[in-house]
């Protein structure tokens, strides 16, 4: 019954909102499921009207579509589709391990980190224009980040790799960046070493900065070399900080160059959250602005305990396992997308 | 008239390949020889030979240095229609290897010109400036040349002399590497030379065909990094597990002893391994799966290449250097 019902709603969603075809999606490779995230894929659409058709068609649970660009994007296997390029993907994901349906904290800390690789490093050392990127929110648990830039269609996975190294902080030396003398306003790593080394010899009660005042002055020249043993104690200190000073990227996404992820503007089967590109990121809060389902009331009954959850400012519970009641559609649907409920009509 | 010691040095630049739309394939057949001879000597590569070569190519006249470009460019051809993986990663080491100590000896304004025909560079300050995708395609090995290891900035990495001429290297050979040829485009003459090297070389480096029993240094260095992931503990993802157990499919390795490396796994499940492997062995189904290629690998993010990877597949690797070991 609930499949149905979330089938149904689904249908009536696409055929109202319809589906934004994503750029270039011609040259794209598609994949569904219902049961799965993916049951079938290598399915491609030549026009926007077919791709919408599938949607109202099908409604399926999960879609999503391929970041990378192909000659013939329906062809098997993989090989044979003729790989021209791909997007560049970073993903966060919420790790939440609190017993609650909407984490807002989780997906709030999530979005930080996703606004931290923005603007502290995709922007600033990457150079990307702010027009280039766009972020979704996943229609789960996380936020993609696209770059949709002509200069990242050609990076090969090493250069992908070199990427999430440079932005999660990976095999960085800091001994041998301190040998090229950054100082505070140095650009990229460069600069974090040495406003880390700065901090702490503000702060720090170590041998290397009895002379406070002079150490701070040396180490804005980019100077590390006036106390044997300075440059462990900063590596120790830009370790201990990596987490800060880092983005948390889920490196698979960034690296699989045939992975396929959610379509933004369309609803997420797992959460009857809508996947959505974000354009202001500050103030998108997903428990309020991807719930897009309505109110008329739904008999649902609990297949299990299900502690307050909130959406659209409206809160609900805590209901007990087998419990029966009438809730709102739009808090049905995500219910029963995550398989809490058993809807009745 | 265009620099022809430039061009001898450095065959890969526009100059060089401006000389060369001279030349007509098919009258080239005197010049095999000395590509034939380019191919060989790559195999047997040593430090002294850039030395030597740039010696020679300083005092040699022009016919020389003009036979020199030739022969670099039929050389390339012969091994890009070969298909033979060890020669194509042999020849691209030993010429790049070549344009480096060149560098390293030239002038500044030589590596300038040079860099700039595989990509835009802009000097400033002292620096050579590359944007960072040319840079990140080509990250020379080693540590302080990783991204997160040199200067990045709007887009912009910023390096030095000895930087820039280990990218182009790096950037050189990535070309030779990735290069291939059809047959369809080359003269009889050509095929016909590669074919006949090529067999010869086969038979030279004699294939390992009975894998034997396990030899696990012998191990690519991916396959070397999901173990010591395993043996830490570290909660290994789905993929690198399905790569370890193809592989040690693919190279015998008896079912218990492969149960044994997923044991300090967090979730650790005697049963689920035993039957999870059993799929791979092809105990199931009959069918073995097989070890995905370097290049699944690496779209995978697991690949962590280093200079003794010259083949195309892990199971290459394993049975090339297991055969290097027992001659030893």
């Amino acid at each position: 019954m609930s499949l149905k019902f979330i089938k149904e709603k689904l249908k009536e969603y696409y055929l109202r909102k319809g589906v934004e075809a994503p750029p270039d999606f011609k040259r794209r490779e598609f994949g569904f499921g219902d049961d799965k995230k993916i049951d079938y894929r290598h399915v491609s659409f030549k026009t926007e009207e077919e791709l919408n058709r599938f949607f109202v068609d099908k409604a399926p649970l999960y879609a999503s579509f391929s970041t990378a660009y192909y000659e013939f994007p329906s062809k098997k296997p993989m090989e044979a589709k003729g790989f021209l390029g791909s997007d560049l993907v970073f993903e966060f994901d919420a790790e939440c391990n609190h017993n609650t349906l909407t984490c807002e904290d989780c997906l709030e800390k999530t979005k930080q980190d996703a606004i931290k690789l923005i603007e502290e490093f995709l922007i600033p050392d990457f150079g990307f224009d702010e027009k280039e990127l766009k972020v979704s929110f996943s229609g789960n648990r996380g936020y993609h980040i696209y770059v949709f830039s002509e200069a990242v269609r050609h990076l090969n996975s090493k250069a992908r790799r070199e990427m999430v190294d440079y932005v999660q902080g990976n095999k960085l030396n800091v001994r041998y960046i301190l040998k090229q003398n950054p100082t505070p306003d140095s650009p990229g790593w460069y600069g974090r070493i040495a406003r880390t080394a700065l901090e702490i010899a503000k702060t720090s009660n170590s041998k290397a900065f009895a002379d406070r005042e002079k150490a701070v002055k040396l180490i804005s020249q980019g100077n590390y070399s006036f106390f044997k043993g300075l440059e462990g104690l900063i590596e120790k200190n830009v370790v201990k900080r990596k987490a800060r000073l880092a983005a948390d990227v889920d490196q698979s996404v960034t690296l699989d160059l045939s992975r396929l992820i959610r379509i933004p503007s369309t609803i997420h089967g797992g959460s009857s959250l809508l996947c959505t590109f974000v354009k202001n990121l500050d103030s998108f809060n997903p428990f309020k602005h991807a719930v897009v389902f309505f109110n008329p009331p739904v008999k649902v009954k609990f297949l299990a305990d299900v502690s307050e959850f909130c959406l659209k400012d409206q809160c609900f519970g805590p209901f007990r396992k087998e419990e029966v009641k009438e809730l709102p559609e739009y808090a049905a649907m995500f219910l029963a997308c995550k398989k809490a409920v058993e809807v009745l009509e | 008239m265009p620099d022809l010691l430039f061009c001898a040095k450095y065959p890969f630049t526009k100059e060089a390949k401006e000389l060369l739309r001279e030349v007509k394939l098919d009258e080239a057949g005197v010049l095999l020889e000395k590509a034939v001879e380019r191919v060989n000597d790559a195999f047997t590569y040593s430090a002294s030979r850039p030395v030597e070569r740039l010696k020679l190519l300083s005092n040699a006249g022009d016919k020389v240095l003009f036979e020199s470009v030739v022969s670099f460019a039929l050389a390339k051809l012969l091994v890009g229609v070969s298909d033979n993986r060890l020669a194509v990663k042999k020849f691209a080491e030993a010429e790049s290897s070549d344009v480096y100590y060149f560098l390293q000896t030239g002038s500044e304004e030589e590596l300038l010109e040079v860099s700039r025909s595989l990509f835009p560079v802009e000097s400033k300050d002292g620096f050579f400036l590359v944007r960072f995708q040319d840079y990140a395609n080509n990250v020379p090995f080693g540590d302080e040349f990783k991204l997160v290891n040199v200067m990045l900035s709007k887009g912009f990495v910023f390096l030095d002399k000895f930087k820039l001429a280990k990218l182009v290297k790096s950037a050189f050979y990535n070309q030779l590497a990735g290069f291939s040829v059809q047959k369809s485009e080359l003269p009889e003459s050509i095929i016909k030379t590669a074919e006949e090297l090529f067999k010869k070389r086969a038979s030279a480096v004699d294939l390992f065909e009975e894998l034997g029993p396990v030899e696990a240094t012998a191990f690519p260095p991916c396959i070397k990094r999901i173990i010591s992931r395993l043996k830490s503990g570290e909660k290994v993802d789905h993929t690198s597990r399905f790569v370890l157990a193809t592989f040690f499919a693919s190279i015998n390795m008896p079912l218990e002893r492969a149960v044994d490396f997923f044991r300090d796994q967090p979730n650790f499940n005697e049963k689920k391994t035993r039957y999870y492997l059993e799929h791979a062995y092809g105990e199931k189904t009959g069918t073995k799966y097989r070890v995905p290629s370097c290049s699944k690998i690496q779209s995978y993010g697991l690949c962590y290449n280093d200079e003794t990877c010259l083949w195309k597949n892990p199971l290459t690797y394993y049975k090339r250097r297991k055969s290097e070991k027992v001659k030893k």
